[in-house]
């Protein structure tokens, strides 16, 4: 009976996101479509079996493991192709300047410098939950493979935010599970990344709450209020997908920086330095 | 927590780096530097390369076995940290416990690391430091919890993109037989008792082991002994084996100290450091990393 329902919530959920386009292991979302199937961030059609659909496994303490695999996918391509059909992203003029102005300069997406795309982005390639094993999980991290190999800090120990905040291209993360689903909420940011190649911005005010459930053993949906009043007129909710990646696949290492053809190598100027 | 704008001031300048550093490395010597961090942590760079280096607060000698070693439910040793130190920066064959000359490089090496120009270490560009390198910054390790139990470490450094995620394999597997050459090359791990061992090869020749310019070749493998010798103190016993560099294996001892908990650093955890937002050291100064022993 339990399975009959998280497969028939895994349905209502998930034929939405289908209907956008958004299938899960897809990467970035919103992507083309080859004759296989989605083509891949070099250019391949790719063809992957479908992903299992039993239940999520379970850490000791009967916590939803997040972490036993690699996960692709579940942030955007495209922030607008995360809404419910028929919304549009609620942008404030100057937002809605500023996405135009950078559609004319795709290069200032600092993603292609090597820098990190910060929350809820994705890239093509794969990521992982790992929670940190000590006596009490006190922190999870999101390890990517790319655009850098680095990491994202998430304090799981109940803590609060603290009152004034450095901005950083991740902020400040706090985490808590409500029933199955894990809760991050972030405050804390810069205003540098781009939420997507589009150039979708947001403010230093940018609060975002993600809410990860992983409704099957193979499907982890990200559902992710943006609430930035620097840049939108009103709170909105996305939703993305990621898929699980095939059991043996670990993160390769990927250095951005060590041999990037795009950036200066390219001849492009660095956003930060204009 | 995280500091205050004030409170960070302290840590935000021992990430940037500007010219009047070069009094602060002439204030700090190296000797009295490294004696505060542990007499084995990194030390300021020298010479032309002036690092802002005020170091990370670190658990004090006499506060060092002041609590028990924490273990995990299943009684293996945390090792989590964080820590600072532990490995090489400047020179590894000093802060490795050896003497000077003592590292048995081959003479084309040897020739090589007095040939190389500080400024042109791959570090310097953000790019990862590599085995068993460690920065002024605090470091750790992520003990991935799974209900498999322990199946990958993760080490985790502050400077997210020179310092990156490393992984080490828990699982048991061997290590490919023609692994790809990488800048963290293949680690598996094993626990001998309480020390966590980790074994690896396949590593690229383009990183080097310290500002000096130490340089190893694609046969580099290395054998990290991690011991929590009390709740502040974690041994690093390394064994270097590279026969394209190095005339017979041999074994350098570090120590690394368990970060202290200070608010004006970051509280005890590890704070955001992307080397790549404003590097002033590498292309914006003109310079250009240096490449491996094969392109000598």
């Amino acid at each position: 009976m339990r399975t009959l329902l998280v497969m028939i919530v895994a349905s209502v959920i998930a034929i939405p996101l289908f209907a956008q386009g958004l299938v899960s292991g897809q990467g970035g979302g919103g992507e083309q479509t080859g004759v296989l199937g989605p083509v891949n961030a070099l250019g391949q059609d790719i063809r992957r079996p479908p992903p299992p659909t039993d239940p999520p496994p379970r850490l000791p303490d009967g916590t939803i493991d997040l972490g036993d695999g690699l996960w692709i996918g579940g942030g955007p391509g495209d922030m607008a192709s995360g809404l419910p059909p028929g919304e549009l992203l609620p942008l404030l003029p100057w937002a809605k300047a500023l996405m135009e102005d950078r559609e004319r300069r795709p290069s200032d997406d600092p993603y292609y410098w090597c820098l990190p795309m910060g929350v809820p982005r994705v890239t093509p390639y794969p990521w992982r939950f790992v929670q940190n094993y000590t006596i009490k999980p006190t922190h999870m991290f999101i390890l990517h493979e790319a655009i850098i190999h680095t990491y994202r800090q998430i304090f799981m120990d109940g803590r609060k935010h603290p009152a004034e905040l450095d901005p950083t291209w991740f902020g400040h993360s706090i985490g808590a599970w409500e029933k199955d689903t894990l809760v991050i909420d972030t405050v804390g940011y810069n205003d540098k990344f781009w939420f997507d190649r589009k150039g979708t911005p947001h403010t230093e005010q940018l609060h975002t709450i993600e809410r990860w459930t992983r409704i099957n053993r193979g499907t982890l949906v990200n559902a992710i209020t943006i609430d930035d009043p620097g840049a939108y007129s009103k709170p909105f909710t996305v939703t993305f997908n990621a898929r699980l990646a095939p059991p043996g696949d670990e993160l390769m290492e990927n250095f951005c920086q060590e041999n990037n053809q795009f950036g200066i190598a390219g001849g492009h100027t660095h956003p930060f330095a204009r | 927590m995280y500091p205050t704008r004030a409170e960070a001031l302290g840590r935000f300048m021992k990430k940037g780096m500007c010219l009047f550093t070069l009094t602060l490395v002439v204030m700090l010597s190296p000797t009295a530097e490294s004696q505060q961090v542990g007499g084995v942590a990194p030390g300021p760079a020298v010479g032309e390369v002036p690092f802002i280096f005020l170091p990370s607060p670190t658990v004090a000698d006499a506060d060092a076995a002041r609590q028990p070693i924490p273990r995990l439910p299943d009684g293996t040793v945390d090792l989590t940290g964080p820590w600072v130190g532990g490995g090489s920066n400047v020179d590894i064959e000093l802060e490795g416990g050896l003497k000077a000359g003592e590292l048995p490089l081959l003479p084309w090496a040897r020739e090589l690391r007095a040939k190389r120009n500080k400024a042109e270490e791959p570090y310097t560009a953000c790019l990862p430091m590599g085995v068993p390198r460690v920065n002024p910054y605090p470091w750790k390790f992520a003990m991935s919890y799974t209900p498999k139990g322990l199946t990958h470490i993760y080490l985790l450094h502050e400077t997210g993109d020179a310092g990156a995620h490393r992984v080490i394999y828990m699982d048991g597997r061997a290590h490919p037989a023609d692994p790809i050459p990488t800048w963290w090359g293949h680690s598996i791990g094993r626990w001998e008792e309480d020390t966590l061992v980790v074994d690896t090869v396949g590593y690229n020749d383009k990183f080097w082991f310290d500002s000096r310019g130490t340089p190893h070749t694609e046969q580099l493998h290395t054998v990290e002994r991690y011991t929590r010798v009390n709740w502040g103190r974690l041994r690093h016993v390394f064994l270097l084996d590279d026969p394209g560099a190095f005339s017979r294996p041999v074994t350098l001892n570090f120590m690394a100290r368990l970060l202290r908990s200070d608010l004006k650093t970051g509280g005890g955890e590890l704070m955001e450091f992307i080397c790549l937002e404003d590097n002033q050291y590498g292309a914006a100064a003109g310079i250009r990393p240096g490449t491996g022993t094969s392109n000598k």
